[in-house]
C-alpha cells in the first residue's frame, strides 16, 4: 500500500472542488483537482504519482463521469485507483455500481462523512477494487 | 150432428186453426202461454186451466187462469223438477178438482221430451164427450208445444247470429286498425288480401294485392321458424322489405286458417321501437367508449366512427379543424367495405373542398350548425367525385342521405362528424340529427377532458421536473457550504477562545445549514417518489432501536418546545426487512411532526408487534387535526393548519406514508381538533423463519 496519500478531486464546480480539496488537506491528504473528465484524465497521464483515490461528480462538462470511468479503466496503470462518486443523483448506489466505484457520497454531506469514506478507499486502493462490496453514505 | 154445433166439433176445429195462427205471431213465450190459457178456458168453457212447462236450464213456468191464481200462488213450485205424478198431483188440488173425473190433463212434447203439461177442470155437466175433450186438449197442448218450439230455435239461431256479428265487428276493427298490418296468404305464400295497415307499412297498392303478384317470402326476410302443422306459432321477429327497397323491423305473428287453407299474418311495425332502442344503445356505447378513451384525440374519434358504422350511418368521417382552419382534415374514417368509397375518400383527400361551398363541411364549420340532407345535394357529393363529369362515387356506393354535425367546444368548431346512410335505409330524420348532436356534444366533452388532463398532466410534469432540477442544483452549494462551515467549526474551538459570540453564530448556521439540507431532501424525495424512483436498499434491523436513536436525535429540540418524549418498548426485537435511511426519515418526519403541533404537551412513543406486523404510535396531546383535513394530511403540500402559522413544505406526512406503503405497511391517523393526535406505522415483520436465516447470513 503506497503511503502518497494523494487524492484527485473531479468536479466542475469550482468552489466545491477546492472546498474539498482544502479539507483534504486539513486532515493531511494531497489533494489534486480537474475540473471535469477529460482534464483528469490528462491530469493522470502527465503526473509520474498516480492518486490512490478518485472523488468523482458524474455530471459534468467535456466529459462525464461514465465515460471517464470507462477511459480509465482501459489502462491498467490506474487499475489500482479507488474510484469514489460524489453525486447528487437519485439513484447514487445503483451509478456507483456502474462505474464500479468502491463507495458513493451523496452531495450534501457532512465533513466527517467525506473523510471517513476518503480513508475507506485509500485502504482499498492497491487491491482488487472492482471485486470489493462497496461502502454507501 | 154436433158438428154444426156452437161448441160442436166443427166450432172447435175453426178455434183451434185461429188459435194456431194466433200462436204463430206470439213472440215470447209467456205470450204463448197466456193465450193457450185463454183460449183453452174459451173452448172449455171454464175459469179454471192451467200450463206448466220445463225451463230450459231446470225448474217449471207455471202459468193458470185468473180464477185459479191463488191456488197456484200456495204451489210451491221449486219442488217440482218433474213433470211427475206429484206434480200432476199438485196442480189438481191447485186448480180445485176433487174427482179426477172433472181434471183433464195432457202433456206437451217439445223437441222430442215431455216438457209440459196442459190442465183443465170439466164443468160436471159438459156437453163434450170425453173423448172429445181429451182431443181438444191435446191439440192445444201440441200447438203450444210447436210454437214453444219453433220460439227456443229461433232464439237458439239469433243468438248464434248476434255472436256471429259481434265475432265478425271484433275482426273489422282489427283489420281496420292502423297499428297492426294483417295478411292473409296462401299455403304457397301467395298474399291473398291484406288490410290498409299492412300496405301503407309495406308501400304497396290494394290493386297489387289484389293482382295476386305478392309473395310473402319475397317480402320478408325469414328469421323466424317454418310455418309447419302447428297452427299457432309464438311471434318472431323479422324484416320487412319495402316497395322502395327499405327494410323495416317487424314483428310477426300467425295463425294456421285449416279450414280455408290459409295463414293469417300479423305484422307489428318495430321500426320506432328499434329505433328508439338503438338510439339509447348507441348514446350509451358512445359514452362508455369515451369514458375509456385514451387521451389521444384521434384513437377517441376512430373509436366514435367504429362504433356508428353500421349500425347509425354506413359512412362516417370524423375531421378535426385546427384554431381558424376552414377545412377539416379527416382523422377517423369508417365506412363499409366499398371500393368506390375508397375511390371517393382519396379524391378528398387530393382535392379538399372549396371553403367557400354553401353546403357540407365547410359550412359546417363556418356557421357551427348542423347540417341534414334527406338526399344529399350534388355539391356535397363534389367533395366526393373522382372525376368532374363522372357521377358521384358516393351516389353510385348507393349511399343517399346525410347529417353533418359540428363538434363545438366553448363555441368554437373543433371538429365534424359527417354521417352518410345508404339507399337501402330509412334516410335520417331530425330526431337522428339530435341524436347525432348529442354525440357530438359528449365527444366535445370527452374531448375537452382530455385536453384538461393532458394540460393538467403536462404542468404536474413541469412541476415536479422543476423541483428536481431545482434540488439536484441547490445541492451543490449546499455541499460547499457544509464542508466550509464544518471545517470552520473544527477551528472554533481556538477561535472561541478569542470570542464566545463565534461559537454561537457558528451552531446557529450549521443548524439553519441541517435544516436548508432537509427541506432540498424532501423536495427530491418527493419528485423522486412521483416519477416513481424511489428505491429501497433493505437490511434486517430492529424498529425498536431505530426509534430510540430517532428520539435521542430529538431531544436538544423536544427540550427547546418545551416537550416530554415518553417512550415504551416491548422486550423483544422487532425486527424486519426494510431501507434503514428511508423508515428513519418516516419516523423522524412523524416525530417532528408531533412536536411541531405539540403545543409543548408530552409526546409519547410506543412500539408493539401485532399480527406479524411492528405496531409504532406516536401520541401528542397538541393541537389536533380537524376532520376535514384528515383525508388529506397524507398528500403532498397539505397541511391542516394555515400556512402562515407553521412553517414546512408540507411533505413530511406524505413521504412518511410514501415510504411505510413502499414496504407493504400502511399510516393511519387518529384525531379531535384540540385532542391531540395519534399516527400509528405498521409495518411488517420478519416471519421468524426468514428471521433466523437472515441471522445466520450475518
Amino acid at each position: 500500500m503506497s503511503e502518497s496519500r494523494r487524492v484527485l478531486v473531479v468536479d466542475d464546480d469550482p468552489d466545491l472542488r477546492s472546498a474539498v480539496a482544502d479539507a483534504l488537506e486539513d486532515a493531511g491528504y494531497r489533494p489534486l483537482t480537474a475540473e471535469h473528465g477529460r482534464a483528469a484524465l490528462d491530469l493522470l497521464q502527465r503526473s509520474r504519482d498516480v492518486p490512490e483515490v478518485i472523488l468523482l461528480d458524474v455530471m459534468m462538462p467535456v466529459m462525464d463521469g461514465f465515460t471517464f470511468a470507462a477511459e480509465m479503466k482501459k489502462n491498467p496503470r490506474w487499475a489500482a485507483i479507488s474510484l469514489v462518486l460524489f453525486t447528487a443523483h437519485a439513484d447514487h448506489a445503483r451509478v456507483a455500481e456502474a462505474v464500479q466505484a468502491v463507495a458513493s457520497l451523496r452531495k450534501p454531506l457532512k465533513l466527517n462523512q467525506l473523510l471517513a469514506v476518503v480513508e475507506l478507499a485509500m485502504r482499498f486502493s492497491g487491491t482488487e477494487a472492482a471485486a470489493s462490496p462497496g461502502v454507501h453514505s | 150432428v154436433t158438428w154444426l154445433q156452437p161448441n160442436g166439433r166443427f166450432h172447435q176445429v175453426r178455434r183451434l186453426t185461429e188459435v194456431t195462427r194466433a200462436l204463430t205471431y206470439a213472440l215470447s213465450a209467456d205470450e204463448i202461454l197466456e193465450l193457450t190459457i185463454e183460449e183453452t178456458a174459451q173452448l172449455f168453457n171454464t175459469e179454471k186451466v192451467a200450463i206448466g212447462v220445463m225451463k230450459p236450464r231446470g225448474g217449471v213456468w207455471l202459468r193458470s187462469s185468473a180464477a185459479v191464481r191463488n191456488g197456484f200462488q200456495r204451489l210451491e213450485l221449486e219442488r217440482f223438477n218433474a213433470l211427475d205424478e206429484d206434480f200432476v198431483a199438485g196442480i189438481q188440488a191447485a186448480l180445485g178438482a176433487e174427482k179426477s173425473s172433472s181434471f183433464l190433463a195432457v202433456p206437451m212434447v217439445i223437441g222430442g221430451d215431455v216438457a209440459g203439461l196442459l190442465a183443465v177442470t170439466r164443468q160436471p155437466h159438459s156437453e163434450m164427450a170425453p173423448e172429445d175433450a181429451e182431443w181438444l186438449l191435446t191439440a192445444l197442448a201440441d200447438q203450444a208445444a210447436v210454437s214453444l218450439e219453433k220460439l227456443r230455435l229461433n232464439q237458439a239461431a239469433a243468438t248464434a247470429q248476434k255472436a256471429r256479428r259481434e265475432r265478425e265487428e271484433q275482426f273489422q276493427s282489427l283489420y281496420n286498425s292502423p297499428l297492426i298490418g294483417l295478411v292473409f296468404k296462401s299455403r304457397n305464400g301467395k298474399i291473398l288480401d291484406a288490410n290498409d295497415a299492412f300496405l301503407s307499412l309495406a308501400g304497396y297498392s290494394r290493386a297489387e294485392v289484389e293482382a295476386r303478384s305478392l309473395q310473402w317470402d319475397v317480402l320478408t326476410v325469414r328469421r323466424g321458424p317454418r310455418l309447419d302443422a302447428a297452427a299457432r306459432l309464438r311471434p318472431f321477429e323479422s324484416e320487412l322489405i319495402r316497395k322502395d327497397g327499405q327494410r323495416v323491423e317487424i314483428l310477426v305473428g300467425t295463425a294456421r286458417l285449416e279450414e280455408q287453407e290459409r295463414d293469417l299474418m300479423f305484422v307489428v311495425d318495430l321500426s320506432a321501437q328499434k329505433k328508439a332502442e338503438a338510439s339509447l344503445r348507441l348514446l350509451s356505447e358512445t359514452s362508455k367508449a369515451l369514458l375509456g378513451a385514451s387521451l389521444d384525440y384521434e384513437a377517441l374519434f376512430r373509436s366514435i366512427a367504429w362504433l356508428v358504422v353500421p349500425r347509425f350511418a354506413e359512412w362516417c368521417a370524423i375531421e378535426t379543424v385546427d384554431e381558424g382552419a376552414t377545412i377539416g382534415r379527416h382523422v377517423a374514417i369508417e365506412h363499409l367495405n366499398s371500393p368506390d368509397l375508397e375511390s371517393a375518400l382519396e379524391w378528398r383527400r387530393r382535392f379538399p373542398p372549396d371553403p367557400r361551398s354553401k353546403v357540407g363541411v365547410a359550412e359546417v364549420i363556418r356557421s357551427g350548425r348542423s347540417q341534414l340532407h334527406q338526399e344529399i345535394p350534388d355539391t356535397f357529393l363534389g367533395e366526393y367525385v373522382c372525376e368532374a363529369d363522372q357521377p358521384s362515387e358516393l351516389r353510385k356506393a348507393g349511399l343517399r342521405s346525410a347529417l353533418l354535425v359540428p363538434i363545438l367546444l366553448h363555441g368554437k368548431v373543433v371538429g365534424v362528424i359527417t354521417l352518410v346512410r345508404a339507399s337501402s335505409r330509412a334516410r335520417f330524420n331530425v330526431k337522428e340529427l339530435l341524436l347525432a348532436e348529442e354525440i357530438a356534444r359528449r365527444v366535445a366533452s370527452a374531448v375537452e377532458n382530455a385536453r384538461l388532463y393532458r394540460h393538467a398532466q403536462e404542468a404536474i410534469g413541469l412541476r415536479d421536473e422543476f423541483l428536481s432540477v431545482a434540488a439536484h442544483e441547490l445541492k451543490t452549494p449546499l455541499t460547499t457550504l457544509q464542508l466550509q462551515l464544518d471545517a470552520l467549526e473544527r477551528s472554533i474551538p481556538r477561535l472561541a477562545a478569542e470570542d464566545e459570540k463565534i461559537g454561537r453564530r457558528m451552531s446557529s448556521a450549521t443548524r439553519q445549514m441541517d435544516r436548508l439540507t432537509r427541506l432540498v431532501e424532501d423536495l427530491l424525495d418527493v419528485s423522486r417518489i412521483t416519477a416513481g424512483r424511489m428505491t429501497l436498499h433493505r437490511e434486517s434491523f430492529d424498529l425498536a432501536e431505530l426509534v430510540q436513536d430517532v428520539v435521542h436525535q430529538f431531544e436538544t429540540q423536544a427540550r427547546n418546545v418545551g416537550s416530554l418524549i415518553e417512550a415504551d418498548w416491548p422486550p423483544e426485537p422487532l425486527r424486519g426487512n426494510w431501507d434503514r435511511a428511508r423508515i428513519e426519515q418516516a419516523i423522524v418526519n412523524i416525530v417532528s411532526n408531533a412536536l411541531k403541533y405539540g403545543a409543548g404537551k408530552p409526546i409519547r412513543i410506543s412500539a408493539s408487534s401485532t399480527d406479524g406486523m411492528a405496531r409504532l404510535s406516536v401520541r401528542d396531546q397538541g393541537i389536533g387535526i380537524s376532520e376535514d383535513a384528515l383525508g388529506r394530511i397524507f398528500d403532498r403540500f397539505e397541511r391542516a393548519v394555515p400556512t402562515q402559522h407553521y412553517g414546512g413544505l408540507g411533505l413530511g406526512l406524505f413521504i412518511a406514508r410514501q415510504v411505510v406503503q413502499a414496504h407493504g405497511g400502511d399510516i393511519h391517523v387518529a384525531s379531535r381538533p384540540g385532542r391531540g393526535a395519534e399516527f400509528v406505522v405498521y409495518l411488517p415483520l420478519l416471519a421468524a423463519a426468514e428471521e433466523s436465516a437472515t441471522e445466520r447470513l450475518q
